[in-house]
């Protein structure tokens, strides 16, 4: 069994999936992580990124079945699912044999699994919508998140309507990633810098806080269902939930 | 900005009311201006009561002239009273709102002085939040009964959602427990609210879309001795009469322990989630009020009512998921309109089995003694030992559910009763 090994992105994927196809060896596996454990049957091949061949691929995806399934497949490489990029590739194959859009042949094998990293992801990205917390350093709103896939960036235009000229920044802690803007133009970048823990700070987050406190309908707990909506991880960055 | 101590009194006074959705406006940012509605809503945080917050739900004051048995606020109650202005609430509605703690406001008020006066007030908030601040989020502006209607008419113009509680399930209770309050208080301004003249009349007003979210309503269930059947026929003639977005159901708690009209207890949550679930079906699945209460005019407990509905009815059953058409599939009990629609899909290439549905995460635990696929049927014969194994499948069902909701789902389900 062959695995190709690519880079944690789109461009990667589609590259492995070019060097497969290239070497006619598509029931061979491709994983996106950097190490992996390895039988004694399996034969790792690292595929470098390639822009160019990564662009065939994308292009005989979009023609075939249109910028939705593109627009999904970017979705799904944004998961934190160990083994998106094989649910990719087995979603990507079968786009191309079937020569059209799948996703809604839910009886399809490889539909649901992928579907599936993809409505994850989308999901995690409307809950942000709500669940992030701004802090006023300054002049410029400053939000921590540690979610558990990569949507700092798809989270930016949402932001940028709502708070027009405030600038922001919003910062995925886990993989050092930041989404600004400065009120008028965007800018995704990544870096290890730690920006200083201060809770979220002023006068305006403790009156959250007793508001947050006040509307609790203490006669009728229901904590199972709080967790449901509202998983425990991501309290840590949300001042409600903090002690501090 | 305002103190703690007034916005903690403030709050409490305003947390009974269910309603926190903000849910059906696209209202859009403007340039130099701040915020924006998304028509599915968003949850901002979720309290331990496991209720979403959404919008800062507030009363401007509660300072109440009125003396409603079910209310803390009532007049004869003690309780500590404040009110604040405005700008205050407008205040801390932008600093909220920039730190993404909300996603606009919930306003109400006491009837403090009079019922003019007061609306007058809510009236000045939203036009200043809407004109000063230029605050573009969603506003939800709880109606006060007896204001003169063309204070009503000019807030319809600013918010985007109005509501005017029913508050009891009949007009004989509303007069034994709010007697300043009067059923034709309540209903003629949802009436105007709804008609299509006053709604052109405001707009030639020059002033933006009337109430885009539309309207909602809110009942106390458990206060009064209404069956289930005479709520959720009221409620679909409320849906019918006034194109309703929502009817919210509240289980009574009981803040009035010494009234003599009022149960000491409060009411039984588990009556308010089947109302929701009912509701639902009402709205969605085209089920009738009288399909789905028993004779007693009551729901069932042990099940939710689609299932009750369908183990009354066997004889409809079972259904094959290949060629039943959508109407049917939303009756099998365990099949929501997800998954209908996803069979619906499915099965224009495939004739699907047991284990295609598996594949396509249909919950089967429950609908597979109400349907059969390509002609098998894996559900129980023994009608009696099946009814057992649906009342035990159902105490666990709530928490499972939520784990297959995304994105705006989230937001609806949340005391929606989806089933
Ligand atoms: S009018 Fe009735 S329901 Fe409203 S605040 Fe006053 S007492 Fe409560």
């Amino acid at each position: 069994m062959t695995v190709y090994l690519c880079d944690d992105n789109i461009e990667g994927l589609y590259s492995a999936i070019f060097r497969a196809y290239a070497d006619k060896n598509t029931k061979s596996r491709i994983s996106s992580l950097s190490a992996m454990q390895s039988g004694f049957d399996t034969e790792f091949i690292r595929v470098e990124s390639d822009p160019a061949r990564a662009e065939r691929v994308e292009n005989a995806v979009l023609s075939l079945a249109g910028r939705r399934a593109a627009d999904e497949i970017e979705t799904a490489m944004r998961s934190a699912e160990a083994d998106k990029a094989d649910i990719c590739f087995s979603y990507v194959k079968r786009t191309l044999r079937e020569k059209r859009y799948i996703s809604r042949d839910f009886a399809y094998l490889e539909v649901m699994p992928f579907i599936t990293l993809v409505e994850r992801v989308r999901t995690e990205r409307h809950r942000f919508t709500g669940f992030l917390r701004f802090s006023d350093r300054g002049g410029v709103l400053y939000a921590r998140f540690e979610p558990d896939n990569d949507i700092a960036d798809l989270l930016l235009p949402h932001f940028a309507r709502r708070l027009g000229n405030l600038p922001f920044l919003i910062h995925d802690a886990r993989r050092g990633r930041f989404a600004a803007w400065d009120g008028k133009r965007a800018a995704v970048f990544s870096s290890e810098k730690e920006i200083s823990e201060k809770d979220c700070g002023d006068g305006v987050a403790a009156l959250w806080k007793s508001y947050f406190a006040a509307a609790d309908v203490k006669e009728r707990p229901h904590p199972r269902q709080q967790d449901g909506y509202l998983p425990r991880r991501y309290r840590k960055n949300m001042c409600e939930f903090s002690g501090k | 900005m305002i103190d703690e101590k007034r916005l903690i009194i403030l709050t409490q006074s305003a947390k009974y009311d269910v309603s926190c959705s903000s849910s059906g406006s696209r209202r859009q940012n403007v340039p130099g201006g701040l915020g924006n509605a998304a028509f599915g809503g968003i949850c901002h945080s979720f309290t331990s009561d496991g209720r979403c917050v959404s919008l800062l739900k507030i009363l401007l004051s509660n300072k109440c002239a009125y003396d409603c048995q079910y209310c803390v606020n009532r007049r004869s109650n003690d309780v500590p009273r404040a009110s604040a202005s405005p700008e205050e609430i407008c205040e801390l509605v932008a600093e909220f709102y920039k730190r993404n703690y909300i996603e606009g406001l919930f306003l109400s008020s006491a009837v403090e002085i009079s019922p003019d006066r007061t609306m007058e007030l809510l009236l000045d908030t939203v036009i200043r939040l809407r004109k000063l601040y230029r605050f573009n989020g969603y506003i939800h502006l709880k109606g006060i009964p007896n204001a003169d209607p063309l204070l009503i008419q000019r807030a319809g113009a600013y918010v985007d959602r109005m509501s005017f509680n029913i508050e009891l399930p009949s007009e004989r209770s509303l007069k034994l427990l709010a007697p300043q309050k009067s059923k034709n208080a309540i209903v003629k301004p949802m009436r105007l609210l709804s008609s299509a003249d006053f709604k052109e009349n405001a707009r030639g007003r020059g002033a933006g879309k009337f109430l885009p979210a539309g309207q909602t309503t809110q009942m106390i269930v458990g206060a009064s001795p209404e069956t289930d059947g005479q709520i959720l026929r009221l409620s679909q003639g409320l849906y019918d009469a006034f194109s309703l977005k929502r009817v919210y159901y509240s289980a009574y708690i009981a803040v009035n322990p010494q009234s003599r009209y009022l149960p000491a207890k409060s009411a039984n949550l588990l009556r308010e989630h089947r109302l929701y679930q009912a509701d639902w079906l009402l709205r969605f699945y085209g089920f009738t009020a009288e399909e789905i209460v028993r004779e007693d005019g009551f729901l069932d407990e042990e099940y939710d009512p689609k299932c009750a509905w369908a183990v009354r009815h066997m004889e409809n059953f079972p259904v094959e998921v290949n060629t039943a058409p959508v109407e049917m599939l939303v009756r099998v009990p365990g099949i929501g309109i997800r998954s209908a629609y996803r069979i619906r899909e499915a099965r224009r290439r495939t004739r699907l089995t047991f284990d295609d549905l598996k594949k396509m995460r249909v919950v089967l635990k429950r609908a597979k003694h109400f349907i059969t696929a390509d002609g098998k049927f894996f559900g129980e014969e023994n009608f009696g030992r099946m009814k057992t194994l649906l009342a035990l499948q159902e105490t666990n069902e709530n928490a499972e559910q939520l784990s297959f909701l995304t994105g705006n789902e989230i937001e609806k389900s949340v005391i929606t009763g989806e089933i």
